[in-house]
């Protein structure tokens, strides 16, 4: 029995690059990197799927630098964001969305980078009033972009909100410096100590290319109600500012309002005041506070009592203030006008109390503006480019009306930085691709080093997800509260290098090509060729169109398409 | 020395006792305690062997053809269901010439669905160019697989080791387990060539023209005829190392015989117990037992049957439209005859339904009347007395 295989079965050993399968398809597979839905979330349109890739392999210096494409101050808002790309991280369909916002404290925090530099031969002029966030956003970018920048600040020293408004315990100052020193290595004039008035205004419009006007609000809201003056009320931000500090023990400290202003001026009472009892009283419903969900739970944590559904009448005592008289109260939406309004009820209830803090919010102060360029509200009417009526004055943060996070107003300084590059001062938007359905374009794209397609944005449905195993996420310890109530030291522990690289290593990097080259591996007819460490193209003589490669793309970049 | 065992678990002894180096398998009923056996095994170290768990018997068989291509050992095991599954990569196997060796229990194939031991799952395989080899006990069971290795590695050939589901498979008998020295002495390390080269590429499975393919396929029939002589060369060294044999048809009580029982599998057994009875009772009456059924043993049959008048065939199986499948195969072999015995088709057992000796009693005694050939088997199931 003679037992060659070369006998008993069929061999070939010819090529079968003579069967031109390509023939056989409509379809080829397209490899386009798209946004993940993170991005298209953030309001300063950091290319997080990015950021994470290098975060995963340790490297923070270039994670570093991706970031300050698009965001100046990674460190604050690694602290502080809201982070609404955790909100819509696709992994929190399949287990639990990724850590975005401690990877980016992380990555200012371990990452060494420069911002992008480009020269010009002709830089603009452009005069910044007001050294909060938004302003330095616009700053920042425009010098990025090689303009030439004078901040006029009426503190003493630029950061605004940041420096002024956020407790320590939730952003360090060393941290605030950190990143206000990265802005001032790029070289803009400061004038700090300078408040802008009227005159000033048209002196700035007549020296400068543009003006971009960031004064953030910060007049406090009155309540306009009973006792409102007597001693012992005081109102959030002036209070957080150091402005008017409480003197003397305080027994039950009462702050009025549901944002971040009364959770960060009740959680600094309580460690201005060790015994004191602070409670906080919101308009709002308990689950429908404004502030942020970390801010009200470590508020929490730390014994503050917060109460919900409440509003104060009468500020009530025997001149200092002794009580706080409150009513019940249901917040309604104005179906046409789209504006919240306090519809009180009858049931009163009185709160003894020794010091009041009312966050209530703040109104503008911009009296001194042409009326042209205000609204009824007195707060400066702009385009989402910052286009204000005036030709070559732009303004942008809390002025506008915007919503008050540091992100979106870094986003609103950005737009404003590129529309003052484009020379676009009226008309038609400057034409600009934006990031998915935000109303945001990205600073890299602009720039033309990103090319990610703006309009792809990675729906959970586009990934394959089989190979990801399953893991819960990282979330960096916190401080003990028992401890916390002693100093003003960071209450988030943050992530150790390794900590963040893991948790970065969760991401499912979406719309960005891993180099996994499973498209590569599985094609039946080795029509895809692997170019470079993460580059695919086809053979259009040999892809089928049997749209495997495409089913299997962990991150959705190869998606099938007709052929022309 | 003699163990306790299920025919599952002496199938899985046999498998360690091969060297087995590679098995992928999917859990089915009744077959599941071979699988289970075997993942233990090599889970704690007594076999040295890749197990793979497949998605499905297709992926199983698939997984087989692949690994045994590359010259290891190969095992699988499946019933019913699981074998209907695999059928397209049995064909895969054979034409591939990949000496596969695969347990197969006997189950019925749904619908109904139901789980009682039925022939017809393997039979309906019986195109597939693999050796077909039916056991009557664990310890034939046992036997047959080492002896199939033996056998497939010589002619290049898959092959099946089937057993009753539920009666053989889980049935626990003394069953004498071989010592490792003497099985190695029986079957040596597998000398297959690793048909994946790097330095020489080729595809395997390529298209072929009319011609090739007629060429290839009456290879694959000519080697599986001649591989009735290493079936025979097989069970004779078996003999020389472990003083047991079985052949390819086992006569039993056929000395003076007129009438002779045909049957396969655990039937055997009964029919065993039925024929001494009946000699007891002064009626001619042998048994013979077919153990190879694909290649189909038609010469050592025509030689067991030359003298026999009636020929009763009991089938645990059914060809629906025409009827017990041994039956027809043996029909079909003694047609060459001079003088042809009557052949007689029963079809009994079906689904596990028990066939005790004193139903087959009654059927030979019935059957002794029968003057002439029918084209359609009798029922043995709700046979009245």
């Amino acid at each position: 029995m003679c037992l060659s295989y070369e006998d008993l079965v069929p061999v070939s050993r010819s090529s079968t690059e003579v069967f031109k399968t390509g023939l056989w398809g409509k379809k080829r597979p397209l490899y386009r990197e798209g946004i993940g839905p993170c991005r298209q979330a953030c309001p300063c349109g950091i290319d997080i799927p990015s950021v994470l890739s290098f975060v995963s392999k340790g490297d923070f210096d270039r994670a570093l630098g991706q970031i300050l494409l698009e965001n100046p101050f990674p460190g604050i808002c690694g602290r502080v964001c809201y982070h609404p790309c955790e909100l819509s991280c696709n992994r929190g369909r399949l287990d639990e969305t990724v850590s975005v916002r401690s990877i980016e404290r992380a990555v200012s925090d371990y990452g060494k980078a420069s911002p992008v530099r480009l020269s010009r031969t002709k830089p603009k002029s452009v005069a910044i009033v007001g050294g909060g966030p938004a302003g330095l956003s616009c700053a920042y970018f425009l010098l990025s972009m090689g303009h030439k920048v004078s901040i006029y600040e009426k503190d003493q020293a630029i950061g605004g909100v940041l420096r002024y408004g956020i407790p320590a315990y939730r952003l360090p100052e060393s941290v605030l410096e950190r990143e206000i020193e990265r802005l001032l290595s790029m070289g803009p004039d400061v004038h700090t100590g300078v408040k802008v008035d009227g005159s000033l205004l048209n002196e700035l419009l007549l020296a400068h290319d543009s003006v971009f006007l960031a004064l953030g609000l910060e007049e406090p809201r009155r309540l306009d109600i009973e006792g409102e003056k007597r001693d012992g009320v005081y109102y959030g931000l002036p209070y957080l500012r150091g402005e008017r500090p409480i003197v003397g023990r305080c027994k039950h400290a009462v702050v009025i309002g549901g944002g971040d202003v009364a959770m960060d001026a009740a959680r600094k009472l309580l460690r201005e005041q060790p015994t004191a009892k602070v409670s906080i009283y919101a308009p709002e419903q308990f689950d429908s506070l404004p502030a942020l969900k970390e801010n009200l739970e470590e508020a929490m944590e730390e014994g503050i009592e917060i109460r919900g559904g409440l509003i104060p009448v009468s500020f009530e005592g025997d001149g200092r203030v002794q009580k706080v008289r409150f009513v019940d109260v249901k917040v309604e939406t104005d179906p046409v006008a789209g504006q919240r309004r306090f519809v009180r009820g009858k049931e009163a209830m009185d709160v003894e109390a020794d010091v009041v803090v009312i966050c209530a919010g703040q109104v503008p102060r911009t009296d001194f503006l042409p009326s042209q360029i205000l609204d009824e509200r007195g707060l400066v009417r702009c385009d989402r480019y910052g286009r204000t009526r005036m030709a070559r004055l732009f303004a942008g943060g809390d002025i506008v009306g915007f919503k008050a996070t540091v992100a979106d107003a870094i986003a609103s300084g950005k737009r404003a930085a590129m529309a003052i590059d484009m020379d676009s001062h009226s008309g038609e938007p400057p034409d600009i691709p934006l990031l998915g359905n935000s109303l945001l374009p990205s600073f890299s794209h602009y720039l033309g080093i990103d090319r990610k397609e703006t309009g792809k944005v990675l729906a959970f449905e586009a990934l394959n997800t089989i190979p990801v195993p399953f893991s819960a996420a990282f979330r960096p310890e916190k401080e003990r509260p028992g401890q916390r109530r002693k100093d003003f030291r960071e209450v988030s522990k943050g992530f150790r290098e390794k900590e963040a690289m893991e948790e970065a290593g969760r991401c499912l990097s979406c719309g960005l090509c891993k180099g996994c080259d499973l498209c590569f591996l599985v094609c039946p007819d080795v029509a895809i060729v692997r170019k470079d460490l993460k580059v695919f193209s086809v053979k259009d003589d040999y892809c089928k169109a049997c749209g495997v490669c495409a089913r299997v793309c962990p991150c959705g970049v190869l998606e099938m398409v007709d052929r022309e | 020395m003699k163990e306790l065992l299920s025919g599952n678990h002496a199938i899985a002894e046999a498998v360690r006792l091969s060297k087995v180096q590679f098995i992928a398998a999917y859990p089915i009923t009744p077959q599941t305690p071979i699988y289970e056996r075997i993942s233990q095994m090599v889970s704690d170290g007594t076999m040295d062997a890749h197990m793979m768990r497949a998605e499905s018997e297709h992926s199983a068989m698939a997984a087989c053809i692949a690994a045994s291509m590359t010259g290891v050992r190969v095992f699988t095991a499946t019933s019913s269901q699981g074998l209907a599954l695999m059928h397209e990569m049995l064909h895969f196997a054979s034409g591939n010439r990949v000496p596969i060796v695969m347990a197969c229990v006997n189950r019925v194939v749904a619908a109904p669905w139901a789980f009682g031991s039925d022939q017809t799952d393997t039979l309906s395989q019986r195109d597939t160019g693999w050796m077909q080899l039916y056991c009557e006990d664990g310890q034939e069971a046992l036997d047959t697989v080492i002896q199939a290795y033996w056998i497939c590695e010589k002619v290049r050939i898959p092959a099946m080791v089937i057993i009753d589901g539920f009666y053989t498979s889980h049935f626990i008998e003394p069953v004498e387990v071989p010592t490792e020295d003497e099985v190695d002495r029986y079957l040596p390390l597998p000398s297959l060539p690793n048909r994946f080269q790097f330095s020489d590429p080729a595809f395997l499975t390529n298209v072929v023209d009319a011609y090739q393919y007629t060429e290839f396929k009456r290879r694959l029939f000519e080697d599986l005829r001649a591989a009735k002589e290493v079936v025979r060369e097989a069970d004779r060294r078996f003999e020389e190392i472990f003083e047991r044999s079985y052949g390819m048809v086992e006569p039993f009580e056929m000395e003076g015989a007129e009438c002779a029982i045909v049957t396969s599998g655990s039937i055997t057994s009964c029919a065993r117990i039925a024929v001494r009875r009946l000699r007891e009772k002064g009626f001619g009456v042998g048994l013979l037992k077919v153990k190879l059924f694909r290649p189909f043993p038609s010469e050592e049959l025509r030689e067991h049957l030359k003298d026999i008048r009636r020929v009763v065939v009991i089938d645990r199986n059914l060809s629906a439209g025409k009827g017990g499948i041994f039956w027809d195969e043996i029909r079909s072999a003694l047609y060459s005859m001079e003088a042809r015995p009557l052949v007689f088709g029963y079809i009994g057992g079906l689904c596990g339904e028990d066939v005790p000796p004193e139903m087959i009693e009654r059927c030979i005694i019935r059957c002794m009347e029968r003057k002439k050939m029918e084209d359609l088997p009798e029922w043995m199931h709700g046979m009245s007395t």
